[in-house]
């Protein structure tokens, strides 16, 4: 275990921060009065998940901020200790609906205080927020508006989740353009006792989502988390230190190579006189699947229907217990060879425990994880390529028979990504060709000539891990080929022939940028020659292109 | 989706295509082209002289008289020339189009409508014979009716399709009462043309058959031009004329890269058979050299000064 520094700059019980420096103190600061709180008496639990893929105006749809929602609220309300009457869960709402929400649970936990119960809201919210506001739809809920309410709602503890983007506008991102820092930090947060927030990236940065996972990135290892694999001190309960910890880290480590940058949720807390919180308990539930402390150590990570891993849990020790829902589920283990498999089936109200002898070894390739299979359209952007080629002619020399020459290119090529599927791209390109020659064969004296080629064409293609750094590419190419040749010797007529040439695409852009990559590419058609005779012949262009990438 | 198809499928079918053909370029050069045969005349100071024959002239000339060998030389090339281009001019109008058929062993454009000679088609083919011999023709014919020569030529291309030996007939008989001619043809039953750019020097040959008994028209009965790379050149060429001590002349002019040039005219017919005139020009075109070689005839200047040119 990792000890906690002394001296650290902030105030016990109350704190801002960003980073793996300030995760590790809420953890350490938080631990501290953990135990008070988690015998401190019966907690009456309320909670309200607001999801909304939209965000009006000047936004572009996220596809899981409502999964998302779900996913918390169905987490919450198994293991959470949060009663399905005392949980809402709004998908797609208007900013009225979840102030006429919180309204109602700010009545009911005030109703429940009178009665003497100690109470704790958890506020989740998915979705977009810009310019100091949260976007459901084209409604907007300020959000100074929104931590008012919190610092001033009767909750003895109240927990806010902001699944929502900083700023940016990159792929799978929340939100469009930069926008204000989204200020966690402000007198009514600071002047509340029993407040924290988290927010799922840094100020400065983009909230992502992924397809392989269906979710945000923060949202599905908060989630995952809170399943149990957050449970640090092994105790069968998930502090919100400990989510915190377990979702910072995560985050942090899947978003590191992605081309929006890495990711950094951060938090806001001041708990003073409450202590941590437990979010859930999964021990209470006994229903998922148990490792025990004979399984092998390692990472296992637990894999449902859709090949989604669904939660994933470090095992050391000692046993560890996983909360999962009922249903089937593929267990994956690691090693640095190959992968152990395993199948369990999980009932309702059934703890099952886990038998890693029962496990297969499969290799690599064989991995279950397919992430959510969804082909839904993406993001769709477009970019602006400057190519620069060089043509290869698979022909004789012109000066010894051939009939066309290799010739260096220029051109452009504009392209719309995610058309009609993740990761099908449609362009249009068009490039000149120049160069000269001369021209011979056994009857023709060398006679020189210049070329030019101008070259339309269209692409479809497929990209390969659009996320990340490097984006390999293949698809096909259709080229409308201009071509012509004149002679230096003004008694032999100009000569042109038009075909079309079919072929195949592929190569690798690098992402320099966010918005401008490297690019080497190679090309192959097939050309038809048919005015002499009927001649099959190639060609080949390889090239280097700088590549714009243009999002809103 | 008919429609779709059939419009994909015209879009395919007419984007494709075109004049790209090396073989092409092979038969065009067959054709002789006017550059490699007009005969060119260095153009040296101004001379403004008329181009009189050498036999017109009465007196005797002078050195420092402008020369008349060299304009009559000038003349008889200008002539030579302008009855090529009659002859060639066609075929390099055919050279800038494509052909309207395409064979392995052939090549053919038209038949044509001829803006001069309305209701009339022409043709112009060519065929190769063998790896280096090629036949080719021009031919008309009124709309709907048969073919007639109007130039059928071969070519021998023993260095590449642009150099070989090659001939070519004007069949001008075939065509002088049918088609728009030029009236110094109407004399003619058919001109002969040979020429040679394989090698150095060049040649080219031209002979006139008069129609039998005509007397008018021209008067040149033909030439032989030859020249070197650099600029030298000759050109023999044979008069026919109505004087009885001189029914047919024949004249030598050669010239060199600066302009200076000789020439000798020699009665072939006639009852001055055998008697010559010769006379030498320099690079301004100056008499340096002249003499008569009948008996009492004039002889003025040195023959030492007439430039010397070899290789012709």
């Amino acid at each position: 275990m990792t000890p906690c520094r002394t001296g650290f700059p902030l105030a016990p019980g109350r704190g801002s921060a960003r980073g793996a420096k300030p995760a590790l103190a809420l953890l350490c600061v938080l631990a501290a009065s953990s135990a008070l709180a988690r015998d401190s008496g019966p907690l009456h639990r309320f909670a309200l998940f607001i999801g909304n893929n939209t965000g009006g105006e000047g936004t572009r749809p996220l596809y899981y901020a409502k999964d998302d929602a779900k996913r918390l609220h169905d987490v919450f309300t198994r293991l959470g200790g949060v009663r399905p009457e005392d949980a809402m869960l709004l998908l797609d709402e208007d900013a009225d609906a979840a102030l006429t929400a919180l309204g109602e649970l700010e009545r009911r936990a005030k109703d429940a205080k009178a009665r003497g119960e100690r109470t704790s809201l958890f506020f989740y919210y998915s979705g977009h927020a810009k310019d100091g506001a949260l976007r459901l739809g084209d409604s907007r809920l300020p959000l100074e508006s929104v931590k008012s309410r919190l610092a001033q709602s009767p909750s003895d503890t109240r927990v806010a989740v902001f699944d929502a983007c900083r700023s940016g506008a990159l792929t799978r991102t929340k939100g469009v353009r930069r926008a204000p820092a989204f200020e966690v930090e402000t007198g009514a947060t600071r002047a509340a006792k029993g407040l924290v927030i988290l927010t799922s990236s840094a100020a400065d940065e983009d909230s992502q989502e992924s397809d392989l996972i269906g979710a945000s990135y923060f949202s599905y290892h908060l989630a995952t988390g809170l399943l149990g694999g957050a449970d640090e001190s092994n105790d069968g309960r998930v502090s919100l230190a400990e989510a915190y910890a377990y979702a910072y880290e995560r985050t942090v480590a899947s978003t590191a190579d992605s081309a929006a940058g890495p990711q950094h949720p951060t938090f806001s807390f001041d708990l003073a006189g409450n202590g941590d919180v437990v979010l859930t308990d999964v021990k209470a539930r006994r229903e998922g699947l148990r490792i025990p402390e004979s399984a092998p150590p390692g990472t296992y990570f637990i894999i449902d229907g859709r090949g989604v891993v669904v939660a994933e849990a470090l095992k050391n020790a000692a046993e560890r217990l996983i909360a999962l829902s009922p249903g089937e589920y593929v267990v994956k283990r690691r090693l640095a060879d190959h992968l152990r498999l395993g199948r369990v089936r999980i009932d309702e109200g059934q703890l099952v425990t886990l038998d890693e002898a029962s496990f297969q070894n499969a290799r690599f390739s064989d991995d279950p994880v397919k992430g959510t299979g969804l082909s839904r359209v993406y993001e769709r952007h477009w970019s602006l390529l400057a190519a620069g080629t060089f043509q290869l002619v698979f022909d004789r020399p012109t000066g010894s028979g051939g009939q066309f020459p290799s010739a260096p290119y220029v051109g452009a090529e504009a392209t719309i990504h995610n058309l009609i599927a993740k990761g099908v791209g449609l362009g249009l390109d068009a490039s000149y060709g120049w160069t000269s020659g001369v021209v011979g064969s056994d009857l023709l004296p060398s006679t020189p000539y210049s070329f030019t080629n101008v070259l339309f064409g269209t692409t479809l293609l497929y990209e390969w891990l659009q996320e990340g750094r490097w984006v390999p590419f293949a698809g096909v190419h259709l080229g409308l080929n201009l071509m012509s040749r004149s002679f230096e010797d003004p008694s032999l007529p100009r000569q042109s022939y038009t075909t079309l040439t079919p072929g195949v695409v592929g190569g690798l852009k690098l992402r320099i940028t966010k918005t401008v990559g490297l690019v080497a590419r190679a090309r192959v058609h097939y050309l038809l020659y048919n005015v002499d005779e009927t001649r099959s012949l190639g060609t080949a262009d390889l090239g280097l292109m700088i590549d714009w990438e243009f999002r809103e | 989706m008919r429609t779709f198809l059939c419009a994909s499928a015209a879009v395919v079918l007419t984007a494709c295509g075109g004049n790209w053909s090396t073989r092409d370029l092979e038969f065009v050069n067959v054709l002789p082209q006017r550059a490699d045969l007009q005969a060119r005349l260095p153009v040296v100071g101004s001379t403004s002289q008329p181009l009189e024959g050498v036999l017109t002239r009465k007196d005797g000339l002078n050195v420092g008289d402008p020369s008349q060998a060299y304009a009559t030389t000038k003349k008889a090339a200008t002539d030579f020339n302008g009855l090529l281009d009659q002859v060639l001019s066609i075929l390099d109008t055919v050279r800038l189009y494509p052909p309207t058929t395409r064979s392995e062993d052939g090549r053919v454009w038209g038949p044509y409508p001829d803006a001069k000679n309305v209701g009339f088609e022409f043709q112009v083919a060519i065929r190769q014979l063998d790896p280096a011999r090629f036949a080719w023709s021009i031919q008309a014919r009124p709309r709907g009716g048969a073919l007639f020569n109007v130039l059928t030529g071969t070519f021998d291309a023993s260095t590449s399709a642009r150099e070989g030996t090659g001939a070519f007939v004007v069949h001008v008989a075939n065509f002088k009462d049918r088609l728009a001619v030029d009236p110094a043809m109407q004399s003619l039953d058919r001109i002969d043309v040979g020429y040679q750019t394989a090698s150095w020097p060049r040649r080219v040959d031209m002979a006139f058959t008069f129609t039998p008994g005509n007397t008018s028209g021209l008067s040149v009965i033909g030439y032989t031009y030859r020249y070197l790379q650099d600029g030298r050149g000759a050109l023999a060429y044979q008069v026919r004329t109505t004087s009885v001590e001189a029914t047919v002349l024949s004249a030598v002019a050669l010239w060199n890269t600066s302009g200076a040039g000789r020439a000798q005219a020699v009665v072939a017919e006639g009852t001055y058979t055998g008697a010559t005139v010769s006379e030498c020009w320099d690079t301004a075109t100056k008499v340096v050299f002249y003499a008569e070689s009948w008996p009492g005839g004039q002889m003025n200047g040195a023959v030492a000064d007439c430039a010397t040119i070899d290789g012709l």
